[in-house]
């Protein structure tokens, strides 16, 4: 299967994966708009409102019982950080036509109520709906407050912040409590429009469709909708790498009702964010903490016994590297002086031939096993694009295969620590 | 026997040594998937063999541990690295009544299938590496305690059971893993670990015969024992406390209520009728009721979600094994008392007037289309099997229970099923 990507104008992409050896067909729509302060909540509100109603459906319960009509169908809207970019994104979801009980084409219903959703949400007085809006608003207040139901995100979140200081990719996706109280119905629903006109729109299909007829659709659609100056405006960015300011380690402490402390350690990388610093961090990371045979879980966890968890996560659209472990309370100065070593190791290029290798197959076996999954592949696709990466799976693997272990010292000593955050008992 | 659904061909066999196979070859797709899983889990603390004379009790958590140690292999190479270094991703759970070890890989399919069975069936237990890996299980279990869903799960067992070995932890205590030793080890796996106890799942794109081949090859039998006797504690119908509550570091409060039910083997000591007791049949009908209740298109859901009472939508699950059954719907809310109330008001109109013939069979649609999506993931597709081969239940046979089930068996079970006195509640407050 090759994605093919058929650019409508400068601001729409449609994004086609044809292929038939998925039972369902999954269509995604992102619309991207740059993370900022200043909207950030607003955007983490807009697709939630957007999720309840449209100008035919208007209720929840409407949708609902649409998708259980259509065996099942699923449709979410949700908002989520990558790279630069805050994207608001719509998934929806159907069963192939061939497995439906009585021939309907619910390819074509998916479709037309995914563009329903974006394009004529449900409104009362020309702006969205003022119940929806307040109820919303609630809604994800309560969802921010709820971060620190999950311990483990909870930390990367706050490591994540005290790291990026000011920078936007310090902001937590969903916005900000305190800026719910400015919001309203008309100028979210200005901010809709903004975003409307502004943002970079990609459009994913995926699934046993035809070209013909979704190039179709689309240019049907979009023949209706005006197309402003704005929209011929290419992005300056879509990611791009920070300056941190962290001269000496930012040491955190946070103190909850814990019985295991998490450890988040934050690592600045001086690579650029071209494909190769990618393939090379990539390497790197698997080495260092993403599979088992890692030397954070085969020294941390597995030798020491001190961590059940310990993983490290390189952030391919920031350039920086985190290691978390889960750790007993009064194990904390043994686990970081362990994880630091292994770390350290990287740099002196103390890891075998074979460690290169396990790597190498591990990757090959994590991307291949991307190919028979729709979202994991989307969202692949669309995090590739805002990175700049223009490169198949296949072509990703054999990039991997061609790291060497120069390759991965150089970017070894390239990491700098610049946060140790550690959330721990009262 | 070869069984089909939706389009794809399900091979089973029971091969002599007693090991049932299971091989669905899903074709077009890169990812295969095996699972060897033992009748061995959690609740499995008591037990007897013909061979001995007396009942043996282990340590809490003692299923969990061994599923851990398995990996360790004698001659030092750890299996999880050895799979891994083979290109596949491998992993193993425990649940309440089985282990299972498992992995998904994309090439080299039967040279791992072999290394996943030689490790399975070669246990290497020291006194040192057992007193290892209590330092990891101990970081695990204090990783649950800080999870507010687990806490709440177990909450809701604890309420609905006061004897039966289900409200024991999945991986035991840090004082019950303390005790556990080689021997302790051994006489589990030399009970629970034979052919005649265990499954072998495959899923992907796999030549059948050959697999099978391998399977045959590889797999010894052991000693074969004629039963095991299955000891889980004293528990009868009723439940043990209405409500439990604890408090952690949360946002909001979640609550969990469940209904017990009889367990499978209960239903039919009971003498109650031998259509209500096709598992099969019963599931999906709780499937579907479950989702009357709480689901998104229902009224319930639409009014608690306008009121700001419930942000996100509600969870509704059945459990049937052959030793227990309950259902559990949770959800989080400002207000348990009014939300719990509203789900309780709804159930006892449902029971009052009946169902909806129209929103049934649209429930019906949905949880069908749920079914089909779901056969997508060879490793969903294979831990079903795995699951339901446990529970005595073939799971090539639901999509014709979607297709067929009437509205008259569901309102018998709704009635069966929601006996306010067999109610319980937990709760999680900030």
């Amino acid at each position: 299967m090759k994605e093919q990507v058929i650019k409508l104008n400068e601001k729409i992409f449609i994004h086609l994966m044809k292929t038939d050896k998925f039972k369902s067909n999954v269509i995604a729509a992102f619309l991207l708009t740059d993370l900022d302060s200043e909207t950030v909540t607003k955007n983490a509100l807009i697709p939630a409102v957007l999720r309840r109603g449209t100008a035919k459906l208007q209720t929840m319960k409407d949708i609902s019982i649409k998708m259980d009509e259509m065996y099942g169908a699923l449709f979410d809207a949700s908002t989520d950080k990558i790279g630069d970019k805050q994207a608001i994104q719509l998934y929806a979801s159907a069963i192939n036509n061939k497995f439906t009980l009585n021939g309907e084409d619910l390819l074509a219903e998916t479709l037309e109520f995914m563009f329903d959703a974006i394009y004529n949400p449900y409104l009362e007085n020309g702006i969205f709906c003022e119940e929806y809006v307040n109820g919303e608003k609630e809604t994800l207040r309560e969802l921010i407050n709820s971060k620190i139901n999950n311990k483990g995100s909870y930390a990367m979140f706050r490591c994540t912040e005290e790291t990026f200081g000011d920078d936007p990719y310090a902001l937590f996706k969903y916005g900000n409590e305190a800026d719910l109280e400015e919001i309203t119905a008309s100028n979210l629903y200005d901010q809709y429009q903004t975003i409307l006109h502004k943002a970079e729109k990609h459009f994913y299909i995926c699934g046993d469709v035809e070209e013909e007829k979704i190039k179709e659709f689309f240019e049907n659609k979009y023949e209706k909708i005006p197309t402003t100056l704005e929209m011929i405006h290419e992005p300056e960015y879509r990611t791009k790498k920070s300056e941190l300011n962290i001269t000496e380690v930012k040491e955190v402490r946070e103190k909850m009702d814990v019985t295991q402390g998490k450890l988040v350690l934050a690592y600045d990388v001086d690579v650029d964010l071209s494909a190769e610093s990618f393939y090379k961090m990539t390497l790197y990371n698997t080495i260092l903490g993403a599979s088992s045979n890692s030397k954070l879980f085969q020294n941390v966890r597995e030798k020491a016994s001190l961590a059940y968890t310990t993983r490290s996560t390189y952030l391919k659209h920031k350039g920086v590297l985190f290691v978390t472990a889960g750790i007993e309370l009064d194990k904390y100065e043994k686990a970081l002086e362990l994880i630091k070593i292994q770390v350290d190791d990287m740099r002196k290029g103390n890891f075998s031939d074979e460690d290169i290798k396990d790597a190498k197959v591990f990757l090959k076996n994590l991307f291949n096993s991307i190919k028979d999954d729709q979202i994991t592949l989307v969202e692949l696709s669309i995090g590739n694009f805002i990175l700049g990466l223009d490169a198949s799976i296949d072509e990703m693997i054999a990039s991997f295969e061609k790291v060497t272990r120069e390759d991965i010292v150089e970017v070894a000593n390239k990491t700098r620590l610049v946060t140790n955050y550690y959330l721990c008992a009262e | 026997m070869i069984y089909e659904c939706l389009n794809e061909k399900i091979y089973t066999e029971k091969l002599e040594n007693g090991l049932q196979v299971v091989i669905i070859p899903k074709k077009g797709g890169i990812k295969k998937y095996a699972a060897y899983a033992t009748h061995f889990g959690s609740i499995n603390y008591k037990f007897k063999t013909d061979n001995e004379n007396e009942a043996i009790t282990v340590p809490d958590g003692v299923a969990h541990f061994l599923e851990h140690k398995l990996f360790e292999q004698e001659d030092g190479v750890n299996a999880l690295d050895k799979l891994t270094k083979m290109g596949a991703n491998p992993n193993a759970y425990t649940s309440f009544n089985h282990t299972s070890y498992l992995f998904e890989c994309t090439e080299d399919f039967e040279d791992v299938l072999k290394a996943l069975i030689h490790f399975v069936q070669n246990p290497y237990l020291t006194e040192e590496n057992v007193e290892k890996e209590k330092g990891i299980i101990g970081q695990e279990i204090q990783m649950y305690d800080d999870d507010p869903h687990w806490q709440l799960f177990f909450g809701l067992l604890n309420s609905l059971y006061g004897g039966h070995a289900i409200t024991k932890d999945i991986a035991g205590t840090i004082e019950s893993i303390a005790e556990i030793t080689p021997e302790t080890l051994y006489a589990c796996y030399n009970t629970f670990y034979d052919p005649s106890n265990m499954i072998l799942c495959v899923c992907g794109d796999v030549d059948v015969n050959e697999t099978m081949e391998i399977i045959k090859a590889e797999t010894k039998a052991q000693k074969v024992f004629s039963e095991i006797d299955r000891f889980y504690g004293d528990e009868d119908e009723n439940i043990k406390t209405k409500k439990t509550e604890k408090k952690m570091d949360v946002s909001i409060p979640m609550f969990m209520i469940g209904f017990k039910d009889l367990s499978n083997a209960a239903k039919l000591k009971a003498g109650m009728p031998e259509e209500i007791n096709e598992t099969i049949k019963y599931d999906v009908s709780m499937q579907i009721l479950l989702e009357l209740i709480t689901g998104e298109s229902t009224k319930l859901f639409e009014d608690l979600y306008n009121e700001g009472l419930i942000t996100k939508g509600l969870a509704g699950e059945f459990s049937s094994e052959e030793d227990y059954a309950f259902s559990a719907i949770s959800g989080e809310t400002k207000n348990v008392d009014e939300v719990v109330g509203r789900i309780n008001s709804r159930i006892n109109e449902m029971k009052t007037n009946g169902l909806d013939k129209e929103e049934f069979e649209r429930t019906k649609k949905m949880l069908y289309g749920r079914f089909v999506r779901g056969f997508e993931d060879v490793s969903t597709i294979a831990n079903m099997f795995v699951n339901d081969f446990f529970r005595g239940v073939n799971a090539s046979k639901y999509t014709d229970v979607y297709k067929t089930i009437d509205l008259e068996y569901v309102e018998n079970v709704l009635r069966n099923h929601f006996d306010f006195e067999k109610q319980a509640l937990s709760v999680i407050m900030p």
